[in-house]
Parts: C-alpha cells; sequence; structure tokens
C-alpha cells in the first residue's frame, strides 16, 4: 500500500513539473511578427502609440471616442505613404492597424501598392489564407493583408487578429 | 425542535436573498452620469405603457444620436419612440423589436443599417449594456444566448452580481442614491448632445480604411430577414435608414450600400441613405455635430428629424396624431421636459 502511494506521488509530482514546463508561455505562437519601417522607425501591432510621436508630424490627425462612454479614444494619425491607428488598451493607447496607402513606401521585404499578386507571393511566399482576391499572412497576434483588385496591390494592412 | 430548525433556517435564507438583493443593487452600474447610454434599454417599458408609438426606431448610436421624438411630435403630431442603444447589434435589434411587440404595435420600424457590417458578438461591455435593461422574457434570454461573447455567462445576466461584484471599489455616491430608483436620462430615447467639435472639411477628412471583402456578413443578413419577417407578421413596414455621419472610424462603404439598396430592391422595402442628402437636410458638419462628425448633437438631429418627419407623414402615411387628448397630455409633457433639457443643457454650455 505504502508502495503505491509512493508511486503515486511520484507519478503526480512529475505530471505537476512537466505541465509547469510546457504551460503557456504568454502568446508565442511561433509565428512571424511582421513589422514596417516607416523611415528607420520600427512600427508593430500592439506597440505603444507613443512611438508614433518618433515619426514627425502628421499630415492629419483625428481621434474618436467610443460610443456609451466606453473610456479612451481612438487615433489615426496620417503620414505620407501610410497611416497608423491607435486604440486604448490597459496601459494606455496601443497600434492596432498600420496601412501603406500608396507606392511611395513599401514592406520590409519589399512590397508595395501597385505590386502585383505574383510579386507578392514571391516576397512573402504562399499566404495563410485568402479574402476574396486578397491575401492575409498571419503573423504573431496580428495578420498582414494585401488587398488586391485587379491582380494589384492597391492596399497593405497591418491588423490586430 | 424540528419546527424551530425550519423557521430559523428560513429566516436565515430569507436574509441571505434581502442581502444579495441589496447587494446587487448597490454594485450594479446606474448609467446615470457615467454612461447613461446603458439606462436606454431599460426606459423604455415606462413609455410603452404611458402610451402607443406609431413609430419605433430600432438601432445603434448614429439612431438615439440622430432622432427627435419631441420634434417629431411637434412638427408633425408623430408619436415615435427610439429603441436604440451603443453598439446596438442586429440581432440585440431584433430581439428588443420583439420585446418591444409584446407591448405595442406600430405602424413603422426605422432601422439603422450600420450595424450590419458586425456579423459576430463585439464586446461584452456593449452587451450588458444593451441586454441588462431588457425585462425577463423569451426575447431576453434569446438575446443573450445570441450575443454573449467566448467570456461571458447566462447566468451574470440572470444574477448579475456575478458580473459586477468586483465594483465595490469603484463605488460612488451615485450608487447608493440610485440604487432603487433611477431618473430617466433620454427624452423618448434620445440621448442629447449640446457640444460642438467640428468635423474636418471635406479634403481633410480621412477615409475609411479598403476592405479585403466587402460582403456583409450573413449572420447579419438573416437577422435582417428575420426583422423583416417579424414586422411582415404584425403589420408593420420596416423602414431602413443610414444615418447622414460618415467618419474614418464607422465608415459606411459605397459596396455596402450597393448591398443594401438591392436588399431593399428586393424586398420591397424604402432605404434612405442620409449621407446623400445632407445637403437637403441641412447639416452643418462645423456645427451640427459634437465628435467632429461621428455623430450629430441636438442642432444636427432636430434638422433630420425635420426632414425625415416630412417623409414619414407624407410618404408613409404616418397619421398627426395631435388631436388625441390623452396622448397629447403625454406628449406635451415629453416635449416639455425635452426643451426645459436643452435649455438646461445650452445653459451650462
Amino acid at each position: 500500500m505504502k508502495k503505491t502511494v509512493s508511486i503515486f506521488a511520484l507519478i503526480l509530482a512529475l505530471a505537476l513539473t512537466l505541465s509547469a514546463f510546457c504551460g503557456c508561455d504568454g502568446g508565442n505562437s511561433g509565428k512571424k511578427t511582421y513589422t514596417f519601417d516607416a523611415d528607420g522607425i520600427m512600427l508593430k501591432i500592439g506597440a505603444p502609440a507613443s512611438v508614433v510621436n518618433s515619426l514627425g508630424t502628421p499630415i492629419a490627425k483625428d481621434e474618436s471616442a467610443s460610443c456609451g462612454g466606453i473610456p479612451g479614444v481612438d487615433e489615426v494619425y496620417v503620414f505620407s505613404g501610410f497611416k497608423v491607428y491607435t486604440t486604448p488598451a490597459k496601459d494606455g493607447n496601443v497600434i492596432n492597424k498600420i496601412e501603406i496607402t500608396d507606392d511611395s513606401v513599401k514592406t520590409p521585404e519589399g512590397v508595395a501598392a501597385g505590386s502585383t499578386r505574383a510579386e507578392v507571393i514571391k516576397a512573402m511566399g504562399e499566404p495563410t489564407s485568402e479574402s476574396g482576391a486578397s491575401l492575409v499572412y498571419a503573423g504573431n497576434g496580428m495578420k498582414l493583408t494585401f488587398i488586391i483588385r485587379n491582380d494589384t496591390v492597391t492596399s497593405i494592412q497591418y491588423v490586430t487578429e | 425542535m424540528k419546527k424551530r430548525l425550519i423557521i430559523s433556517s428560513a429566516v436565515c435564507l430569507a436574509i441571505l436573498i434581502v442581502s444579495l438583493y441589496f447587494a446587487q443593487a448597490l454594485l450594479v452600474p446606474k448609467y446615470v452620469s457615467v454612461s447613461p447610454e446603458g439606462a436606454l434599454t431599460a426606459e423604455y417599458y415606462a413609455a410603452a405603457n404611458e402610451t402607443s408609438h406609431d413609430v419605433l426606431f430600432i438601432g445603434d448610436c448614429e439612431v438615439y444620436e440622430s432622432f427627435v421624438p419631441a420634434v417629431l411630435w411637434e412638427e408633425y403630431g408623430i408619436s415615435s419612440y427610439i429603441r436604440g442603444s451603443a453598439q446596438q447589434l442586429v440581432w440585440h435589434s431584433y430581439y428588443l423589436l420583439e420585446d418591444a411587440l409584446r407591448y405595442e404595435t406600430p405602424k413603422v420600424v426605422v432601422f439603422n443599417v450600420l450595424a450590419l457590417k458586425y456579423g459576430q458578438p463585439q464586446s461584452e461591455a456593449y452587451n450588458r449594456m444593451t441586454i441588462d435593461g431588457m425585462q425577463w422574457s423569451q426575447s431576453k434570454v434569446d438575446a443573450i444566448i445570441a450575443s454573449k461573447t467566448e467570456d461571458e455567462s447566462f447566468l451574470s445576466y440572470v444574477f448579475p452580481l456575478l458580473r459586477f461584484h468586483s465594483r465595490w471599489d469603484e463605488l460612488t455616491g451615485e450608487d447608493v442614491k440610485y440604487m432603487l430608483n433611477r431618473p430617466l436620462v433620454s427624452d423618448s430615447g434620445y440621448l442629447i448632445q449640446t457640444d460642438m467639435r467640428a468635423a474636418e472639411p471635406d479634403d481633410l477628412a480621412i477615409e475609411g480604411s479598403p476592405l479585403a471583402d466587402y460582403t456583409l456578413p450573413s449572420e447579419s443578413m438573416e437577422y435582417l430577414d428575420k426583422m423583416k419577417k417579424l414586422c411582415d407578421n404584425n403589420g408593420i413596414e420596416l423602414i431602413l435608414i443610414k444615418a447622414p455621419t460618415n467618419s474614418w472610424r464607422y465608415w459606411w462603404y459605397d459596396e455596402w450600400d450597393a448591398q443594401i439598396v438591392e436588399y431593399a430592391d428586393k424586398n420591397g422595402l424604402s432605404y434612405y441613405n442620409f449621407i446623400d442628402e445632407i445637403e437637403d437636410i441641412g447639416i452643418d458638419w462645423s456645427k451640427d455635430t459634437y465628435d467632429g462628425g461621428v455623430h450629430l448633437n441636438v442642432y444636427g438631429a432636430m434638422k433630420l428629424t425635420e426632414y425625415f418627419g416630412k417623409t414619414l407623414s407624407d410618404v408613409h402615411g404616418i397619421p398627426n396624431r395631435h388631436g388625441d387628448t390623452n396622448m397629447s397630455a403625454v406628449w406635451n409633457g415629453r416635449a416639455e421636459s425635452f426643451y426645459s433639457k436643452l435649455t438646461d443643457n445650452i445653459r451650462e454650455d
């Protein structure tokens, strides 16, 4: 009986130890994090909104409170060739969308508005999924979408998953 | 001995139930000075018991910030109510309408189509603000089941104390003052806003981002079908509208509009996209919005109400009820309350 209890206790301790090592590590899914290089400033989804201050004065800026008195405001900053959107989070606003709006800027992989569908796949690899004619690449807690019309990229968007 | 045990157990249970009742009444949000939008759903029932409404507006913040029932009454003798709430999704709208039909049968239901863009539950906070105020019925049960996000439980709607017990460190004087009774925050469902924050001029306005797929979610369109069927079964005309506001945050795409136009044509419904009629309505984006063009303020809402009221009256035949003595008595009181509030709010500005 004592031997049985000891074996059981050992197995239980082993199981608990293994589960500690195999537990959730907080979100690193092993997927790539797609980032955008804005003239040497790296922007990524989930980054604090304060990084936008490093980009200089935007061409335009707007903010919009949520309905229902939910605290916080969503913001949009318009720069030449791209827009940055932020949304309230626990410790202040974070970037929740980056949109490339014309061919004056490119993704780090070299894709720009005006690239063809084939050029996107050549630069990025096969997409995770497709939405209509558009190509979606799932990243770590985010996705990168190339919106395609008539075989041409018209918009590139980094968004929260 | 046994009898004493039973009695004392019953007394203890009663004390527990009463204590939990008062704890819940204290801890649930009161939605008076903070997020008054949360009070809108509950305010409907007293109004429906007071008088009937020929027009029922259903929808999100674009509805309860765009139409003023007091003005519809004053100008056209139209009795109306706005059954709106913050980020009211189309399944919320369907069940709120179904709920309203337990009390009255309007001639017309006016539904704002922006919410059709959402095909999935979005936010626990908005669910609670829309649903908690519903009186218990099968409609409320179905609304909870259709709306709840992954983290929400049905039981927390039955016993809101389960959800709001952690508010104990956020309590204010209002939570005590309004534990058992709250003042009305709306005017027949309209939430007054007198501030002015101009929208950007057209050449600087930020547009919505392009979408990968513009197809309106099938889940939403199914609920629109259900709403139409519910109206048909009750002899109610369903009118579709899009409020005149169109900001980058809640952009109304031409591709969505085309789908609604097609739906309206196919189903014999009237659809009014007020974005296209801003000039005729007389909206001045430098003065008629309180948040840079996301919503109308009271000045913009009064203009839109006067404009749409004429359509409701002349095109849709909504009767002028000024000759109804009982209804007039109710509405004169409601209109007086609205204009008094308007004056007070302007004075504070």
